[in-house]
């Protein structure tokens, strides 16, 4: 019933909010299988002490309550666009030094990084159907691989990977908080200013 | 005296220096075997940010070599070289083998150390008494690599060339090996790198296009890894006498006529060498449904059709072919297998006879064989005029010939009309299914039949390949007579049960 009332535009988005929230858990599921394999041919335990990597998105929200729609849906945005060069220096990171030959990896790197990127474009489409303005790129760019030693590649591509996990779990959460919201509000747009 | 170490010092040959971080400058000694360097850990670190620096950084190793690393902790950690601890790949190693070198550097001795255990190197990681990860590196532990060896090369079509090769005698480095295949003409080319690796397995190189025929190539293959070079032998070769083709074309399998025990087989000459000056043998191999163990018909010569004979009757058979062009523009050499073309298959026709509980009793069958002889040498004698024209083709007729005589007479149970053609690509098949009991009495002689155009032999062209098989089909005690009859007529001493080329 409450469907037939929708407008066009809030049932595109309901739409797409549907959308994202598949292409996350279809991310966080292959995260979890890049994970086992990547421990695996790093010689790492899962359990070790990753806090002296630093320069990864955090999942953790301080401040949940207090986020509106825009910057909830921001927050993940910039957070995936990060994903987006870490997996890309950890795949080239994996290719040139650490696993040259296993290309069977490389590639289930490579499918997660395109899964980021294109979530990243519909978090955007996202905010522009909610009338809300796509946050820039942010310009810290990752820092000089070169600086790094091996051993502190492998821990930092399992922190990539880890956060990623977290991040995936997090969104699915914004994402219906989104979803609830725009029902709530009967409206796309004007979330801009509403607190949660 | 201060040396900076690389990969290329010779004076030292496992004492590596790999990386020169901002965070430190180290200068160590790693003993391998028969150097006569030592193993002593010279270490000048200047810490900046992090909490602890490892020393040396991703080294790399020979096998069996020894190693003492050293972890220097920042002192504005306020931790005390005895609040460290040392773990490899996971494992704590242990106490004993630490030494304090001052109040904030912790060593730590590895004998004899073992191939890397992974490809991205072993983790040797310093660790506070939390348990916290202070610094790391990785240990890449191996062996140079050998000379590859065995490296054959082929052209398809005489279009391009793929090479393989074998690591060397060992093989496994434990250490990324990378492998170039380079090549050039003989008397005034200039060196080539191929591009394509692993074209073919995992030690193959594949060079697509700009190849000159007529003139030698000199290929070989360098092999490196991060503890030296190994340049295999050069091999010779003309592209003209490693080419091999396509699979052949076109392959099809047919029933012939009604006979229970044979299948023909077709196919065509590959196109790809139409235009150029050659010749080209074959080879079929064949095998039943329900097993994996093909047998192989290697006399089949330049035809290129050929009769599979000697089968089960009411039998599918999987059938493939390959190709061997030899001889093109004159060369002398043997020419290079092609793949086998995706398997065709077929059945043969059921028998009229199904063997077991349908069977007739053994005096009985004895009695139908000794009847049969008597129709099959009476048939003979008004068909055949001596034995120079005897041949399988004969029999084949008479065979035809009995069986219409035995369908004519039994009405009951008769199949629809044999199918006169089955072919059907990569291992499926299709024909006709269920089982027949034999009439209860044995086959009378009937009227003369006429042979049907499909049971006759290919016009020319064409071979029978007769083949041993189990278990026997019905008409194998007339087959074994037969074949006794056929030796004592043949002009060739040990003539096989062939049609004549």
């Amino acid at each position: 019933m409450a469907s037939a009332e929708q407008s066009p535009v809030t049932l595109q988005h309901h739409n797409l909010c549907s959308r994202v929230i598949l292409l996350t858990r279809k991310i966080r599921s292959d995260v979890a299988s890049l994970l086992e394999s990547y421990v695996e041919r790093q010689g790492l335990d899962r359990t070790i002490s990753l806090d002296l990597v630093d320069g990864v998105p955090g999942a953790a929200v301080e401040q949940g309550g207090e986020l509106t729609v825009a910057e909830r849906l921001g927050a993940n945005l910039q957070a995936y666009r990060a994903f987006q060069a870490l997996l890309g220096e950890v795949l080239e990171q994996q290719r040139s030094h650490l696993t040259p030959l296993d290309t069977d990896f490389h590639a289930s790197i490579q499918s997660v990084l395109l899964q980021v990127a294109a979530l990243a474009y519909q978090l955007e489409e996202l905010l522009a159907l909610l009338g809300h303005g796509r946050p820039a790129w942010e310009a810290a760019g990752p820092e000089d691989p070169g600086r790094r030693s091996f051993f502190e590649m492998k821990l930092r591509g399992l922190k990539v990977l880890q956060e990623l996990a977290h991040w995936t779990v997090r969104s699915v959460r914004d994402l219906r908080q989104v979803v609830k919201h725009s029902q709530g509000s009967g409206t796309a747009h004007g979330g801009q200013a509403q607190k949660e | 005296m201060l040396l900076l170490d690389s990969p290329g010092n010779t004076e030292c040959p496992g004492y590596l220096v790999t990386s020169l971080t901002l965070s430190s400058i180290t200068l160590y000694m790693a003993n391998t075997n028969n150097t006569g360097c030592g193993s002593t850990v010279l270490s000048c670190v200047f810490l900046t940010g992090n909490p602890a620096v490892i020393s040396p950084q991703d080294p790399t190793l020979v096998i069996g070599s020894s190693l003492t690393a050293a972890c220097s902790v920042n002192s504005d950690l306020h931790l005390k070289a005895e609040d460290l601890y040392w773990t490899l790949n996971g494992r704590r190693l242990p106490p004993e083998s630490y030494k304090v070198l001052n109040g904030t550097t912790l060593s730590v001795a590895l004998a004899n150390l073992n191939g890397s255990r992974q490809q991205s190197g072993d983790n040797l990681v310093c660790h506070s008494r939390d348990g916290s990860i202070l610094a790391g590196s990785c240990l890449y532990v191996g062996l140079p690599p050998e000379k590859p060896v065995n490296i054959t090369c082929w052209s398809k079509n005489m279009k391009d060339l793929t090479c393989k090769w074998a690591p060397g005698t060992e093989g496994e480095t434990y250490l990324h090996t990378n492998y170039t295949l380079k090549y050039k003409l003989r008397w005034y080319g200039r060196d080539n790198t191929c591009q394509e690796y692993r074209t073919a397995g995992q030690y193959s190189c594949h060079i697509p296009k700009d190849l000159a025929l007529f003139t030698p190539y000199e290929i070989w293959v360098e092999a490196s890894n991060r503890l030296g070079v190994a340049v295999s032998e050069v091999v010779m070769l003309d592209i003209l006498d490693v080419v091999t083709t396509d699979p052949p074309a076109d392959v099809t399998v047919s029933r012939v006529g009604d006979l229970e025990d044979q299948l023909s087989v077709r196919w065509s000459s590959p196109p790809a060498l139409k235009d150029f000056l050659f010749q080209a043998k074959y080879q079929i191999q064949y095998r039943v449904e329900d097993s994996s163990e093909w047998k192989v018909v290697d006399d089949v010569g330049n035809q290129t059709s050929c009769r599979l004979a000697g089968l089960r009757p009411g039998t599918v058979y999987f059938v493939q072919v390959r190709c061997n062009p030899f001889g093109i523009y004159g060369s002398k050499k043997a020419g290079i297998w092609s793949d086998w073309s995706n398997p065709t298959a077929a059945s043969t026709p059921r028998s009229d006879r199904v063997p077991g509980v349908c069977d007739p009793k053994s005096g009985e069958q004895n009695t139908t064989l000794r009847r049969e002889l008597k129709q099959f040498f009476g048939w003979v004698k008004k068909h055949a005029y001596g034995c120079s024209n005897l041949s399988i083709k004969l029999y084949d007729q008479w065979r035809v010939w009995l069986q219409k005589s035995h369908k004519t007479r039994n009405q009951v149970g008769k199949d629809p009309s044999p199918i006169p053609y089955i072919s059907v690509p990569r291992g499926r098949w299709a024909g006709s299914s269920g089982v027949r009991c034999p009439p209860p009495a044995s086959p009378r002689p009937a009227r003369r039949s006429r042979v049907s155009r499909s049971t006759r032999l290919p016009p020319s062209g064409g071979c029978c390949c007769s083949t041993v098989r189990s278990p026997l089909p019905p008409w194998e005690p007339l087959s074994m007579a037969l074949k006794g009859h056929l030796a004592c007529c043949s002009a060739r001493p040990g003539a096989r049960f062939h049609q004549p080329q």
